[in-house]
């Protein structure tokens, strides 16, 4: 094998082509730009190098014509960005059958809000996420995403402690949502929240940082 | 930097000369442009493997999401309409292209001993980009493509003997159905690609081997 790929290639007899030199004098320690130049003016441009030249540069732009749209295509989807919109979590004071009653006031409540999500190709589907929302009192809520921003694991909450714990590795909030110990980098994700006709209507998820000032 | 990394892979495998042998392949003087039509041919087939490929990304072989994830691709990712148009165009293209080529043969007389087995190979090779053609056809799932493959079928039951047992079998059955677009997908993305390269290798080894033909 080894000897097959070491024999001597067979010597052109096409005219104009130099010996190649095994190295040019002068070129090390110059800019690209510079032995570019250098090269062009020490070479002669002859017929074969200009053909190979054109054939380099005519097949660059083909592949690039047809290498852009295509990595653009493939890539542009991770970028895409997912919208809830408003969806009903509850009629306050009143809930309807399936609701959650939000009039306690202080104690997280784990419930869910259903929103239509149209995910790429597929038709528009309801799906339902899990949160839990706290009536802060004088109309005030909070909605905190379920998933420890470790690595997305459910949290539980714990009445006699007010903590949430992430049963993975070792997570725990409390009930603030703020990191008390384990691997979060940081806070429980929130959701932003509105009341219109007595009913409350989650939005967009967002996170938070350590002084729980909205960070996205 | 990249001429210090490309010695350094010379230095460890010695590919320039068998770069050399191929790339600084004397062309015999008699060739004329109707000789590309082989090349042109097999540009194409590159131009369908890269936008083949980027498609596979995005098309779901499922009569549920087959429309929808092919309508979804050319109305809503950026260059999606480029490159399945792309691949359309050059189906197209390349079916012309390759009975250009074989006429161009047919015409020189090119087939003649020694190189009766390309000729074989090369009408194995027409075959099979027909079958890229059929197979293709269907995987959009519209009414025209359901209708073309249904006719299409038929056409294939009315083979003496085998024509009705091979027809099922490309359906799946009775009818066009699910089956059959997992089966068309199947021999459209990765049996008749196989096929192809090994027949391409052969297509080429033999020219290689052989040279062009003595001009008539």
């Amino acid at each position: 094998m080894a000897r097959l790929f070491r024999r001597a290639p067979r010597q052109m007899t096409l005219p104009g082509i130099a010996a190649p030199r095994a190295s040019k004098p002068g070129l090390r320690g110059r800019g690209p730009i510079e032995r570019a130049r250098l090269r062009l003016v020490t070479t002669p441009v002859t017929r074969r190098r200009f053909l190979a030249g054109t054939l380099g540069w005519v097949s660059a732009a083909v592949a690039a014509a047809l290498g852009i749209p295509a990595a653009a295509a493939v890539v542009w989807p991770s970028f895409r960005k997912t919208s809830h919109g408003w969806s009903p979590v509850a009629r306050l004071g009143d809930p309807e059958p399936g609701q959650p009653d939000l009039s306690v006031e202080g104690t997280p409540i784990l419930t869910q809000f259903t929103s239509l999500v149209q995910d790429a190709y597929l038709k528009a589907e309801p799906r339902n996420t899990a949160i839990f929302v706290r009536n802060d009192g004088g109309g005030k809520f909070t909605v905190y995403d379920v998933r420890c921003t470790h690595l997305g694991c459910p949290v539980n909450y714990k009445d006699e402690t007010s903590r949430y714990y992430s049963p993975c590795h070792g997570g725990v909030f409390d009930d603030e949502g703020r990191v008390l110990a384990g691997p979060p980098p940081r806070p429980l994700d929130r959701y932003e929240y509105k009341v219109e006709q007595g009913v409350l209507y989650v939005g967009a998820l967002y996170q938070v940082n350590d002084q729980l000032q909205r960070i996205t | 930097m990249f001429a210090r990394s490309t010695e350094w892979v010379e230095e460890r495998l010695g590919l320039r000369p068998v770069a050399a042998r191929v790339l600084e392949h004397p062309v015999p003087r008699h060739i004329t442009w109707l000789h590309c039509f082989g090349g042109l041919t097999f540009f194409s087939f590159i131009v369908q493997v890269v936008t083949g490929v980027i498609m596979t990304f995005f098309y779901i072989p499922s009569p549920d999401h087959a429309h929808d994830s092919v309508a979804w691709f050319q109305g809503s990712v950026p260059f999606g309409s480029i490159v399945r148009n792309l691949h359309r165009w050059g189906a197209y293209a390349m079916v012309v292209l390759v009975f250009l080529h074989m006429l161009r043969v047919f015409v020189h007389k090119a087939y003649r001993k020694p190189r009766e087995l390309n000729w074989v190979v090369g009408t194995v090779l027409l075959m099979v980009v027909l079958a890229f053609g059929f197979t293709g056809y269907l995987l959009p799932w519209d009414q025209k493509a359901y209708w073309a493959t249904s006719v299409g079928l038929n056409i294939a039951g009315t083979v003496p003997f085998v024509g009705h047992s091979a027809a099922n079998f490309l359906r799946g059955g009775a009818e066009v159905g699910a089956l059959t677009l997992v089966r068309f997908y199947a021999l459209h993305v990765f049996i008749l690609p196989l096929v192809v390269a090994g027949g391409l290798l052969l297509h080429f080894a033999m020219i290689r081997k052989q040279g062009i033909a003595r001009p008539l």
